[in-house]
């Protein structure tokens, strides 16, 4: 079935199909999130996949990291005056606040002695957020530095600098790679883009986009990519997570209009919780099997730093990096909403590459796919 | 075809007894234990109705045990070697779980024996695992020792057999203890005059099975036994139909074995990443502290306890009690189910290099879950889940409290 059917067609099928009858005893009444589409057109279901922070990056780091690269807690602490008294003092190596705090929970009471690396290229990846070519300070902006993408055009990504000289981050990094794995096997990251009221895939100047929380797990594929076409029925426990959008299609590469605030939920390194984004925007290539593209905002930080810092980033040797350092980083190139009353900017813009599959996006209020079976038709013998 | 199914299934539920056994049968033995229903179900607990526990690690070490009086003063973590924060006044494990002692009638028999400690004195096992109590338990029908989150290293109430038909066991769920196959299929009762619409598989019943206190032997109808629980016949989802869809659908409700016990009225539950979790009457999440560690990976959140582990997360102990601040009891505040009321340090310490709960530290009534104070997250709104997992990798932190039977694994 391709996944351009429209909703009523969808239903027609079910209507006439012999498990209607087992089905419509167990559909579950819920009370949508939004009204139903009044789109005409077909719809575009879309799984996400893969989810990294977009960083530039040349082999050795050399272009943009020449400093080299950050080093981890272990050594901060290491060359840190009164190692051997802390662990003597509180038992565990890494305690390194006046009270035996770990930096992640309380970064600014540990100072580290080895500098941050700064990145240092003007080559990035990213959408252009606060519409300025210069990066000049905006209502919604403090003043920043953009990156040039490949296309030749301004973005905002300060995360990449907070993170792109950081090994774990980096491609093949022990971050990266551990929680693009758990993206893909954990329910908590189930992403879902519906693209509604679609004319022509390749070209269409208003389409309605709409994002979910998903429940359901991807089907891997031996050279480890996703089987498009799988069922994904959307969580509606997460009204939270449920966001609302117009875009348009050109040339084949969907462009939304920013949601002025969504959170999304993210299981992060073995910590389930969610981002804060303003101005969430997308700009996906779609293609038959599913997309690829940038998904960029600005990261509320008092909730990016709760999510990036508990549970196993608490150690931030593990990823090569300090705490105390990182989150300095990012308060330092926040450049996104600034505090009315002290100017500091309190969230940083962030772009992320994505991978999506296509997918049948359920609604609950039309089928639960785990239930239509072809043993719940009582009819066969 | 569906019947024959169930048939193979029942085929294995056959034992000498019939199947049903009503009572715990101590085989001539004597122990000083009684059966107390818990939460978890019905369990054997001491005299005094303190739940009885075994420990995961003594099931390498058969006849021995593991948790001992030692006082330990470093921790090996691979090659490396820690100093156990505040040693000197850490407790050993068995001052923490204290084994059932045998007095000298102690008499053997059926699946209760008796290994000797390393001190010489004699503890009572069950089913070959030594038995142990928890300081943390007060009340009788406490099942506070089990909530460590390494399942490893994990205490275990030493459940008491339920009466069950062979093959079926009880698990949590928020309804209650539920009971289900052993491969974890749900059974359900049909709700007043419901059930047609959605027809489900009898659970059938072995020929020789017989009726036992709150189980007996009916006819399905189609001249097959089939069982029932305090009157109710007793039923499966067929395959291909998931036990929420039957939920779902109206008709059925959870065969259980016991509701669950009310929570306090205003504490809330809300829908989060990681399940159903209890909420204060502001929406804002609560929150327990848990600690294991040690090379018994003993606890380390019971009062007197070195108070690094807190200061770990949250600093000083001005900074802790500004940041998780204790769910205040109402004046005359009574026990709930699991919740109950304790009084509680605030702040929780004065000094990271000591012990929590200092002398001469002002208390708080304030609500405790399974025995452990229950706390909101302070930089937290309503809706969100920030103080989860904020812990250390070696074992301690704040974890959102969750309902029972409903946690979300995140996989």
């Amino acid at each position: 079935m391709r996944s351009g059917d429209q909703p009523e067609r969808r239903i027609s099928r079910l209507r006439n199909s012999r498990l209607y009858g087992a089905t419509l005893s167990l559909l579950i009444p819920v009370a949508p999130a939004f009204s139903a589409s009044p789109e005409t057109g077909g719809t575009i279901g879309l799984v996400l996949t893969s989810w990294r922070p977009a960083l530039y990056e040349t082999p050795g780091a050399k272009e943009e990291c020449p400093s080299g690269l950050q080093v981890s807690e272990d050594i901060q602490n290491e060359k840190t005056p009164g190692a051997a008294e802390r662990l003597a003092k509180f038992g565990f190596p890494l305690n390194r606040g006046p009270n035996g705090e770990l930096a992640a929970y309380a970064p600014m009471k540990v100072e580290d002695p080895i500098p941050f690396r700064e990145l240092q290229t003007r080559n990035g990846f990213g959408l252009n957020l606060d519409g300025t070519s210069d990066g000049h300070a905006t209502a919604k902006s403090c003043t920043h530095e953009k990156f040039r993408t490949p296309e030749g055009v301004a973005a905002d990504n300060q995360l990449a600098r907070v993170l792109g000289c950081t090994v774990g981050w980096r491609a093949s990094g022990f971050n990266v790679e551990f929680a693009a794995r758990e993206f893909a096997s954990s329910s908590v990251n189930r992403i879902l883009v519906e693209i509604s009221g679609v004319d022509d895939e390749r070209n269409d100047p208003d389409v309605e986009i709409r994002i979910y929380k998903g429940l359901d797990g991807l089907v891997a594929t031996g050279e480890g990519k996703f089987l498009p076409g799988t069922n994904q029925r959307i969580d509606n426990r997460f009204p939270r997570y449920m966001h609302q959008t117009r875009g348009k299609i050109a040339d084949g590469v969907l462009t939304s209009d920013p949601i002025p605030l969504a959170n999304l939920p993210l299981l992060w390194v073995a910590n389930p919780g969610e981002r804060k984004f303003r101005d969430l925007q997308l700009k996906l290539k779609l293609t038959d099997t599913g997309a690829e593209g940038i998904v960029s905002g600005y990261e509320d930080l008092r909730i990016w730093w709760n999510n990036y810092s508990r549970g196993m980033n608490s150690h931030g040797g593990i990823g090569n990096y300090s705490s105390a350092q990182l989150y300095r980083a990012a308060h330092r190139y926040a450049d996104g909403y600034p505090d009315p009353k002290t100017g500091q900017c309190t969230a940083i813009s962030a772009a992320y590459k994505v991978e999506a599959a296509r997918a049948m996006i359920a609604h609950p209020a039309l089928a639960q796919p785990s239930t239509v079976t072809a043993s719940n038709d009582r009819t066969k013998p | 075809m569906i019947w024959r199914g169930i048939l193979l299934l029942a085929g294995a539920w056959l034992v000498p007894s019939g199947a049903i056994a009503a009572k715990p049968d101590f085989g001539g033995a004597n122990p000083p234990v009684r059966v107390q229903m818990t939460e978890e179900g019905p369990v054997f607990a001491t005299r005094q109705g303190r739940t009885l526990y075994s420990w995961a690690r003594d099931d390498g070490t058969p006849g021995k045990s593991q948790c001992t009086g030692e006082h330990f003063t470093t921790n090996r973590i691979m090659a490396f070697v820690f100093p156990l924060p505040v040693a000197a006044k850490r407790r050993s494990c068995a001052e923490k779980w204290l084994p059932l002692i045998a007095d000298k009638g102690a008499r053997t028999g059926g699946a209760w024996s008796l290994i000797t400690r390393d001190d010489g004195k004699r503890q009572w096992a069950y089913a070959g695992h030594p038995l142990y109590s928890s300081t943390k338990d007060q009340r009788p029908g406490d099942v506070n020792g089990n909530m460590e989150r390494n399942a490893d290293q994990a205490w275990r109430p030493a459940l008491a057999p339920a009466g069950l038909p062979a093959g079926l066991k009880l698990v949590r769920r928020v309804e209650g203890l539920a009971i289900a196959t052993a491969d974890n299929r749900l059974l359900f009762r049909a709700k007043a005059g419901q059930g047609a619409a959605l027809p489900l598989t009898p659970l059938a019943a072995p020929a020789i099975a017989q009726s036992r206190g709150d189980w007996t032997v009916t006819d399905s109808g189609t001249g097959q036994a089939q069982y029932a629980f305090r009157r109710d016949p007793l039923f499966l989802a067929p395959e291909g139909i998931s036990d929420d869809a039957v939920l779902q659908s109206g008709e059925w409700q959870l065969a259980l074995f016991k509701d669950a016990t009310p929570v306090p009225p205003h504490i809330r539950t809300v829908m989060t990443l990681v399940g159903q979790a209890y909420a204060a009457p502001s929406g804002k999440l609560l929150y327990a502290f848990n600690c294991n560690y040690g090379p018994e990976d003993l606890a380390c959140d019971d009062p007197g306890d070195a108070a690094v582990y807190y200061s770990t997360i949250c600093g000083s102990g001005e900074e802790c009690a500004r940041q998780w601040q204790p769910l205040l009891a109402d004046k005359g505040a009574r026990p709930v189910g699991e919740w109950t009321v304790k009084d509680v340090a605030y702040p929780l310490f004065t000094d990271a290099t000591d012990v929590t709960y200092p002398a001469g530290t002002p208390r708080v009534k304030a609500w405790a879950y399974k025995g452990r104070p229950v706390y909101t997250f302070a930089d937290e709104e309503p809706g969100e889940m920030m103080g989860h997992g904020m812990w250390s990798l070696a074992g301690f932190g704040f974890y959102a409290v969750q309902v029972p039977g409903n946690h979300e694994t995140g996989r």
